[in-house]
């Protein structure tokens, strides 16, 4: 009998976003990822999902707070419908971990007595399917975690009809394993799909890598149902949960189901000339809107601008840093005076003092290095005293 | 402007001076007090202060001594045009300025042109007026100060004339100011005045800050690492604790099966030791029965050795003894034999010793005869010699020397009385009828008086007459010497014991005589030994008495003596080879006997061993007899032992068997392995234990270090340190930068201003270094800076000198006002250009501190000024030091 469920991953709550100096915006979009819950519970009721399947990564971190740990059954219990997660490596089972303290215990049972954490590899069985956990015991596991499930499981004993599906967390063939740019490195966790019995498992529902993406016919990444970072590449599309019906020998059918609300979008810009600065203006415009507090954007500029455009810039992109929730800029832009900036400085006959030391500076100016970089600051910031004056 | 001439008037101690100034030098000489430093104020109040007036200066100017009031005129030519300047100063003061080819100017207007010609503001009093041109008066007593700031009074003219003169040398704009202050403002926000970053800057701050974000990340990763490595410990000493459990139950069971084997081992051990104690008392009893047979079979074969022994020695028994018994009459015998040599040679030494004897007697008697002989002619020299002794010692003491001695003192007496008698008066009485007395002493007629002294005559006892002898002192000195000698010789023949020198000299004679007879007599006494010969005498009578009594006491027994001495030493001679033929036979015998002795000896003490030793075997046969009886009585017969000794044999063989066969088990078994074993499992579960409890401890604290409370989450707290380091350093970077950027403007502004400043006041520079060289020598060079529109940085740089450029005020007083000096020459030299090409320049005692050889090169140094254009007044009150000046002198006073 077929069963219908909700699959999910890494929410990584508690997610610090180190990136985002501002403690209000970091805290908005901190929050964003508990929002998201009440996203995935209301898809769990209006699609009728028997159970959600998370796999992995649940938390960002095995030693999550208590404030995060409480929201987090708070959510989880308002969700109706048995939840089982299995620890990914940010969340991991091991020695220590946040499934071991007594606080997420005392939570959990108070607020999420639906919830169940997997940290042992054996057959779970539900009403209407078996679940085979391949929890992550240490960050990085030297060994497949779904060894298990190749290496000698007898599990005739199972129900024959319940539909089986695997949970599992780690990069299938190279595949996965995405880390933030901003977070450390972790080891991988390697998944060998192709090593298990064919035919044995219905459905295997993956965690770690933050876009979704099926893998062949039978296993999907659900990917994080709020995205968390800049995107890599095109076929990155995080921001979903899976609906999936499977059944004991048949194909699975997925739905994905949008549940981002935030946008992590990321623009690169080259100056050719001043008159670019408000083609970028207008770029930004369109592909951000007015609204605040909703969009991430990663911005490259590259180039060179006069003086004045360059301040222009600067006062433009202080208006969007203050509007994103995060502008994480890359700037290579090149501010140097323009040649009619130039001449201002150094074709001042009544000036002579300002006209040498102009002169002199753009010398240095047009060099490279450090120095360079020194000069062209300066001769912007005697550009500016001059026409303050 | 040139001053031509000056008349000063009831101010102060001038009555009425006037001066008429050369074209170029000009020398005032003058006594203290001669009013020079007065005229110099005179001229520049007339020039500069405003003639009308109530002020401190003009009260200063009125005399105590001349009536009127203060007054100066000067002419002076300014631009072509001879000027009359006539000033009185006071309440009521007035100004009349009268070109020579104009109309007079009086009051304000004449006050406002002099102004105008001078180059100064008009209407100023006070101090701004005495200030006016005080880089070209020099006050007395203010020559070594700093001149810059009379420049910078001067800046407008100056820097006027510098830029004329510095061609394309521009000066910055206001704009250029107010940027470069604000550049420099920008930097003094960031930097200290030696260039660090200031410690309340933006920068600094955000240093800081990046440190205080160093820290909190250090902090924070120190947090998780420590997380990572509970994780990683409790892990392993998980992993740990499951092996040691393993370890443990293995070691354990193989500890149980060493202990039941040790319990088997301690059992069989017990069984081994009341094996052991059967096995020994089994051995103790066998041993016994074979002691006892071994006892009496020792016995035995003594018994039959002893036996065997016995007959040999029985039958050697009665040889010895007849050996002894010859060897005994062998030495009685040889002591027979031995006494009868003795015998005959005792008799031979009797015939020996008395023909010795004879001889001696002889002998004793041929030197006695000798020596009663020597001793009568002894004596005979002895009576002789007495005789003669006595005879010398009857005679008086005089010898040839003493008889020597008188002759002397006897030719010494005549001439002594000769002298005094033919020095005296000689008196004979030839008749007389009376007595007659000469010196109390009666002179008989007839008789002779040598009067050799005042002597009374008395003749009867009617007439005393006296007699003076002649001579005087002379002939009392010869009758003194007279007496003297005559006193000497009687003196000599008291001693020597004769009566005249006659009876002196037959006296020593006689005594040589018998001297030489008694010294002959001594030398036969000498020669005969008289004074040994009694002793021998003596000696000789002694011996000859013991040889006779030898004689006698030997001759008892045997024949008479010999009659003949040879007759004596033939019978000795015999007696001699008798006796040592009968001496030769003792010898003989002796030995003899002494041989036989010891071979009776030998045999005796032969034949004593023997006899002991079958003695001993006798008694020693009769104890083993006794044993062996005693043994059979107490252990029973042969048969019975026999018996007995064999069960105790099957006894002992058992016990040893059952001690082998549980030994033999016992080795199976192990024991020391086991014991081994045993402590090496012990010491392993210690071991173990050991590593469990610190696994366990180490599991516990990693347990504990995992336990969080959920406050918060050092990964996260991680993540946000490491975030806010990079954008504390990002900010770091971007102050830096901005820092830079301020540093570089500021010091490019600051280049080009100096730059800028330098190329200015180069003329002027160049001009005082030009005034320097006259002094200081070539090469010697000024630095003048200009900066915030003032001159400022005055420094001499001499080549040569260590340290290069000296300010100012480092300068000693000497150099400082020549120094300054050149400075005001070099600003009036720039500056005349704007007068008509000359300005006067006065010295007031200016050069207070220099020495003659300075000295010597300022008047070079003035010269040049002269030469230049420049009006050189030059006050002093030693005019003398200025002679090499060529300028005209005068004399104030």
């Amino acid at each position: 009998m077929p069963v219908t469920f909700l699959h999910t991953a890494d929410w990584q709550l508690g997610k610090p976003f180190a990136g985002i100096a501002d403690p209000q915006k970091r805290a908005l979009v901190q929050q964003e990822r508990l929002a998201v819950l009440d996203r995935i519970a209301a898809a769990a009721q209006e699609g009728g999902a028997q159970f959600i399947l998370v796999a992995g990564d649940l938390f960002d971190s095995p030693s999550a707070t208590k404030a995060t740990v409480a929201a987090a059954c708070s959510a989880l219990g308002r969700m109706a419908v048995p939840v089982l997660a299995i620890p990914g490596n940010h969340d991991h089972g091991g020695p220590g971990s946040i499934w071991e303290q007594e606080f997420f215990k005392r939570e959990c049972a108070a607020l999420a007595p639906n919830f169940r954490i997997l940290l042992t590899p054996g057959p779970v069985e539900l009403e209407h399917a078996v679940l085979f956990p391949c929890p992550l015991l240490r960050r990085a596991e030297s060994v497949d975690p779904t060894a298990w499930l190749r290496d000698g499981g007898d599990f005739s004993e199972l129900a024959p009809d319940k539909a089986r599906i695997v949970l599992a967390h780690g990069s299938v063939q190279g595949f996965g394993g995405s880390t933030d740019d901003e977070e450390a490195p972790v080891g991988s966790n390697r998944i060998d799909l192709d090593r298990l019995p064919s035919g044995s498992f219905d459905y295997i529902a993956l965690g770690d890598w933050h876009g979704t993406k099926a893998i062949g016919s039978h296993a999907w990444y659900s990917g994080t149902p709020e995205p968390d970072r800049f995107p890599k590449g095109e076929a990155n599309e995080p921001g979903h949960i899976l609906r999936v019906t499977a059944g004991r020998g048949t194909l699975p059918k997925v739905e994905r189901l949008a549940t981002a609300r935030l946008r992590w979008q990321q623009i690169q810009w080259t100056f050719t000339e001043d008159s670019s600065l408000p083609a970028l203006q207008q770029a930004l415009v369109g592909g951000l809107g007015q609204q605040a507090g909703r969009d991430l954007l990663r911005l490259e500029l590259s180039g060179s601008l006069g003086i004045a455009a360059g301040v222009e810039l600067q006062q433009s992109l202080e208006s969007w840093e203050a509007r994103l929730l995060r502008l994480k800029l890359t700037d290579l832009t090149t501010t140097a005076p323009s040649s009619g900036e130039l001449d201002a400085l150094t074709q001042r006959a009544g000036d002579p003092l300002i006209s040498r030391v102009a002169s002199q500076l753009a010398g240095v100016a047009a060099g490279a290095g450090e120095d360079a970089v020194i000069a062209r600051l300066a001769l912007r910031d005697l550009y500016a005293l001059v026409v303050a004056d | 402007m040139r001053l031509l001439s000056a008349t000063v008037r009831a101010y102060r101690l001038h009555q009425e001076t006037t001066v008429a100034f050369d074209p170029h030098r000009t020398l005032i000489g003058g006594r203290n007090e001669a009013g020079k430093s007065t005229l110099a104020e005179a001229l520049h109040r007339a020039l500069f202060l405003k003639a009308k007036g109530n002020t401190t200066d003009h009260r200063a100017m009125k005399s105590t001594i001349h009536p009127g009031t203060p007054e100066v005129e000067l002419s002076f030519l300014n631009g072509g045009v001879v000027y009359q300047l006539k000033k009185r100063f006071g309440t009521s003061g007035d100004t009349t300025l009268t070109p020579s080819h104009g109309a007079a100017l009086t009051g304000e207007a004449a006050e406002t042109e002099l102004a105008r010609l001078l180059g100064v503001e008009a209407g100023a009093s006070g101090k701004v007026a005495v200030g006016q041109w005080s880089h070209l008066w020099v006050w007395q007593g203010q020559s070594g100060d700093d001149p810059t700031p009379h420049a910078t009074s001067q800046k407008d003219s100056l820097l006027h004339r510098l830029q004329t003169l510095g061609g394309a040398a521009a000066m910055q704009s206001e704009r250029d100011s107010r940027t470069a202050a604000a550049v420099a403002a920008a930097y003094e926000e960031s930097f200290t005045s030696t260039g660090k970053v200031k410690a309340n800057s933006l920068l600094a701050q955000a240093e800081a800050a990046l440190e205080a974000a160093l820290a909190a990340e250090t902090v924070a990763r120190s947090r998780a690492t420590l997380l990572e490595e509970s994780v990683q410990t409790f892990s392993m000493a998980g992993e740990e604790l499951d092996r040691l459990g393993r370890d443990l139950t293995d070691l354990s069971a193989q500890q149980d099966q060493a202990i039941r084997q040790d319990a088997l081992i301690r059992q069989r051990r017990e069984e081994e030791v009341t094996l052991i104690n059967a096995d020994t008392a089994a051995a103790a009893g066998l041993h016994t029965f074979e002691q006892q047979e071994a006892q009496l079979a020792g016995i035995r074969q003594q018994l039959a050795a002893l036996a065997s022994e016995l007959a040999p020695l029985d039958a050697a028994t009665e040889t010895l003894t007849a050996g002894q018994d010859a060897a005994r009459q062998t030495a009685e015998a040889a002591v027979r034999a031995f006494e009868a040599a003795s015998d005959a040679a005792a008799e031979a030494r009797q015939q020996h010793d008395l023909a010795q004897s004879w001889l001696q007697q002889h002998e004793t008697a041929a030197r006695l005869a000798s020596l009663t002989q020597r001793a009568a002619q002894v004596a005979e020299h002895q009576a002789e010699t007495g005789t003669l002794q006595l005879a010398l010692a009857s005679l008086p003491p005089v010898d040839a020397a003493g008889l020597a001695v008188l002759q002397k003192l006897d030719t010494h007496q005549h001439a002594a009385s000769a002298a005094l008698t033919a020095m005296a008066a000689g008196l004979e009485l030839l008749a007389a009828d009376g007595p007659v007395l000469v010196g109390g002493q009666p002179l008989a007629p007839g008789e002779t008086r040598i009067l050799t002294e005042e002597s009374e005559l008395q003749l009867g006892t009617a007439y005393r007459l006296r007699i003076r002898p002649g001579g005087g002192i002379s002939l009392a000195a010869a009758r003194e010497k007279e007496r003297q000698a005559r006193q000497e010789w009687q003196t000599a023949l008291e001693k020597y014991g004769v009566r005249s020198l006659e009876e002196a000299s037959t006296i020593t004679a006689r005594r040589a005589e018998l001297a030489s007879r008694f010294m002959s007599g001594q030398a036969a006494l000498k020669s005969l030994q008289a004074s040994t010969l009694p002793a021998a005498l003596a000696e000789a009578q002694a011996a000859h008495a013991a040889a006779l009594a030898d004689t006698v006491r030997r001759t008892a027994a045997v024949e008479t003596a010999p009659v003949e001495p040879e007759t004596a030493r033939v019978l000795l001679g015999e007696a001699v080879r008798r006796l040592e033929l009968a001496e030769s036979a003792v010898v003989r015998t002796k030995t003899l006997r002494d041989a036989a002795a010891r071979t009776a000896t030998e045999s005796a003490r032969v034949l004593l061993q023997h006899q002991d030793s079958l003695r001993d075997r006798h008694t020693r046969h009769t104890g083993l007899l006794a044993q062996q009886d005693l043994l059979i009585t107490t252990h029973g017969d042969d048969s019975t032992r026999a018996a007995a000794l064999l069960q105790a044999r099957d006894l002992r063989r058992v016990a040893a068997g059952r001690l082998a066969a549980i030994r033999k088990i016992l080795e199976d078994l192990q024991p020391e392995h086991t014991a081994r074993n045993l402590q090496r499992l012990q010491r392993s579960l210690d071991e173990l234990g050991r590593q469990r409890t610190g696994a366990e401890t180490r599991r516990a604290v990693a347990a504990d270090q995992l336990r969080s409370d959920g406050s918060d989450d050092p990964a996260a707290t991680l993540a946000l340190a490491t975030a806010r380091v990079a954008e504390a350093t990002e900010n770091v970077h971007r102050l830096r930068r901005q820092a830079g950027s301020r540093r570089l403007l500021h010091e490019a502004f600051s280049a080009e201003q100096a730059a800028m400043a330098d190329r200015f006041t180069r003329p002027l520079a160049d001009c005082i270094s030009g005034y320097l060289e006259c002094l200081f020598g070539p090469g010697t060079r000024a630095a003048v800076v200009l900066e915030d529109q003032a001159f400022t940085g005055l420094q001499l740089i001499r080549p040569g000198h260590a340290g290069g450029a000296i300010s100012f005020d480092s300068l000693s007083g000497g150099t400082r006002e020549q120094t300054a000096a050149a400075v005001r020459l070099a600003m009036a030299e720039v500056l005349a250009v704007s007068h008509g090409g000359t300005l006067p320049v006065v010295f007031d005692d200016a050069f207070a501190h220099s020495d003659a050889t300075r000295l010597r090169q300022l008047q070079s140094m003035l010269d040049l000024a002269a030469s230049r254009g420049l009006q050189i007044i030059l006050l002093t009150h030693q005019p003398a030091d200025y002679a090499a000046l060529g300028a005209v002198g005068i004399t104030l006073g």
